[in-house]
């Protein structure tokens, strides 16, 4: 019997952890929607520093303001990433120039190492939806919020080939933090890319 | 009375005289005579030997001689020279040289010598490791060295050189996206196995790894089939098998009904992971599993836990089976015990290798030595002369300790005769 994927966000002492709670439902409902794969109906969180992590190696880890690590939270991250885990880092203010942007990316590069532009020929494009330009843009981006940008790559730190740690600007807590049954408002399901997020995750 | 018996005494005397004198002279020249060869002298005597060869020679050897000289007193001894020899106890070191089925180009050093004997082992480059015997020999793992691996165990050395070699082929890999599926992947991976891997993600979508086909054994070392997910390159997998392929089961894979007939066992009540113990020093024992039960003819258990077999191993035709029970083995990795990924890759790999084809290729490596020296000499001379153990050389003839002691007995006697009838 194959284990069922449990969405796990991440909770750190710093910063608002949970400023995205309706995003989990939302992918939830979308890997149920397109995959075979069995997926636990609720998502969990997860204390960045429990060792509970590495039952799941798969995390997301968002939110707005200043991110500082304990010694605790970056031990287990490091480890969650040594042994083939994954972080899915999103920057839910959109900000370049943001609290968030500036101290995540501080905090990853100095726990797991520096992040660096994925091409965006990468497998994590095709792995399940074709996206041939890259990351998907948000309405936040097109919108003008944030830093004003459309952000043409997502960042990412490689433990070998494999992604280790990812990171986006483009406020993909925003962009799904809906209520799942408002999906059917969409003319387009703007969470088709969280689909080759998870299936890249479980598969390579 | 007793002059008659002096006079026998005497006379006895006299023959046993005789006789040691016989013997302490020399023999006549070409008949019997006795030579010796001493460490390092072997060579030059062997010379002298083959033009005026000896009745019997005797060797005193501190290292086993090399197969040409060897041979040289096999044939001295076929020409009616008999040969005996000691020695300074030359230790019995022996070394053989297996590949294993391992995507690295490992072999396996077996090596033995006397027990608790310190073995170097080396090759051209220098030393690979060293290793103390133990009750049979020491095992070490090491990569197939070009020119071949010396062990020695002081000054004595023995040679060996793998006389083919594993070229393991591709892994196929067959089940649904999820931990077990991405680590036993990775794990492989890891451990050099070449993957190509289909793993349904919905209707119609496969993920795909490499270029997964039908199962060959010019292709592939081993499919693995880690759940009950269909694919089509399975229907092939019973004649892939049977022509010489390599098959993993793991976890309830075994209940597919077309793949029933290979499993070495049937899967029992499964047995749920103790996830507290998953931070102990042994977090393979909290693992969820299946038991192996009804164990059919012919199939090995490979481990077991508790008193239950986890893994089994079936020979099916030209092919092998191996069935794990093990559940979830991705948790092991993700274990607090820092050793816990290395030790989850290992045993990917070793799985996968119990069962793999092995298609070998012949390698053309000659060998300056020999990789069981002693046992060698043994067989071309014989065993080594026991009167050696005290260092004596043997001799032919010579003055014997009982003929000397006879003499003083018979020659007191007369005399005691005599002095007691007091004659002079």
């Amino acid at each position: 019997m194959v284990s069922e994927f449990v969405f796990v966000t991440v909770q750190y002492e710093s910063g608002d952890w949970d400023s995205a709670p309706l995003v989990p439902a939302n992918i939830i409902d979308t890997i149920a929607r397109y995959t075979r794969i069995r997926v636990a109906p609720t998502g969990l969180i997860v204390p960045l520093s429990s060792p509970d992590l590495l039952r799941y190696p798969f995390a997301y880890l968002t939110g707005h303001l200043p991110v500082r690590f304990t010694a605790a939270e970056r031990g287990m991250l490091r480890r969650l990433v040594e042994r083939g885990g994954m972080l899915f880092v999103d920057d839910h203010n959109h900000d370049i120039d943001g609290a968030f942007h500036k101290t995540a990316v501080e905090e990853l590069t100095a726990t797991v190492g520096a992040l660096a532009e994925l091409p965006n020929d990468h497998t994590l494009y095709s792995a399940f939806f074709p996206f041939p330009e890259g990351p998907p843009t948000t309405s936040h981006e097109l919108n003008g919020w944030g830093d004003n940008l459309v952000h043409t790559h997502l960042l990412a730190h490689r433990n070998g080939d494999r992604i280790a740690v990812l990171y986006s600007n483009k406020d993909y807590s925003s962009e799904w933090g809906y209520h799942p049954d408002n999906k059917r408002f969409l003319s387009v399901d703007n969470t088709k890319f969280a689909v080759n997020l998870i299936v890249y995750a479980l598969t390579r | 009375m007793r002059a008659h018996l002096e006079r026998v005494l005497r006379a006895a005397s006299v023959v046993l005289l005789a006789i040691m004198i016989w013997q302490s002279m020399p023999r006549e020249p070409g008949r019997a005579r006795i030579a010796r060869a001493d460490r390092g002298a072997l060579d030059a005597a062997l010379r002298a030997w083959t033009f005026d060869g000896p009745d019997s020679a005797h060797l005193h050897l501190d290292s086993v001689p090399a197969r040409a000289l060897r041979d040289w007193l096999v044939a001295l001894r076929r020409t009616g020279t008999t040969l005996s020899w000691t020695s300074d106890a030359l230790p019995a070191v022996a070394l053989e040289l297996l590949p294993v089925g391992d995507p690295r180009g490992l072999a396996r050093v077996l090596v033995t010598g006397p027990r608790t004997a310190r073995v170097v082992l080396r090759d051209r480059a220098g030393v690979l490791d060293t290793a103390r015997v133990e009750s049979l020999g020491a095992v070490v793992t090491a990569a197939i060295p070009p020119g071949g691996v010396r062990a020695a165990i002081g000054a004595h050395e023995a040679v060996a050189v793998a006389h083919d070699s594993v070229m393991p082929r591709r892994v196929l890999v067959i089940g649904a996206p999820g931990w077990e599926t991405k680590f036993a992947i990775a794990a492989l991976e890891e451990a050099g196995w070449r993957i190509d891997a289909r793993l349904p993600v919905a209707p119609g979508v496969d993920v795909i790894l490499g270029e997964p086909g039908r199962p060959d054994t010019a292709r592939y070392a081993a499919v693995v089939l880690l759940d009950e997910t269909s694919a089509p390159e399975i229907r092939a997998i019973p004649d892939y098998v049977r022509g010489g392929g390599g098959l993993v089961l793991a976890g309830t894979s075994a209940r597919r009904q077309t793949l029933a007939p290979l499993a070495p066992a049937a899967l029992g009540a499964r047995r749920r992971a103790q996830t507290a113990a998953l931070a102990s020093s042994a977090p393979r024992g909290a693992l969820a599993v299946y038991p192996l039960v009804r164990l059919r003819d012919g199939a090995m258990p490979l481990e077991t836990r508790d008193d239950i077999v986890t893994a089994a191993a079936m020979r099916v035709g030209a092919g092998r089976v191996t069935q794990v029970g093990d559940e979830e083995s991705w948790r092991w990795r993700f274990a607090s015990d820092d050793g816990a990924p290395a030790e989850h890759r290992a045993w990917w790999s070793r799985v996968v290798a119990s069962a793999a084809y092995r298609a070998t290729a012949s390698l053309s490596q000659g060998t300056a030595g020999e990789s069981a020296p002693l046992a060698a000499l043994h067989a071309a001379l014989g065993p080594a002369t026991r009167i050696a153990a005290t260092g004596a050389m043997p001799r032919a003839g010579g003055l014997r300790w009982w003929m000397l002691a006879a003499l003083f007995a018979l020659l007191l006697g007369e005399w005691a005769s005599r002095r007691a009838r007091g004659a002079p």
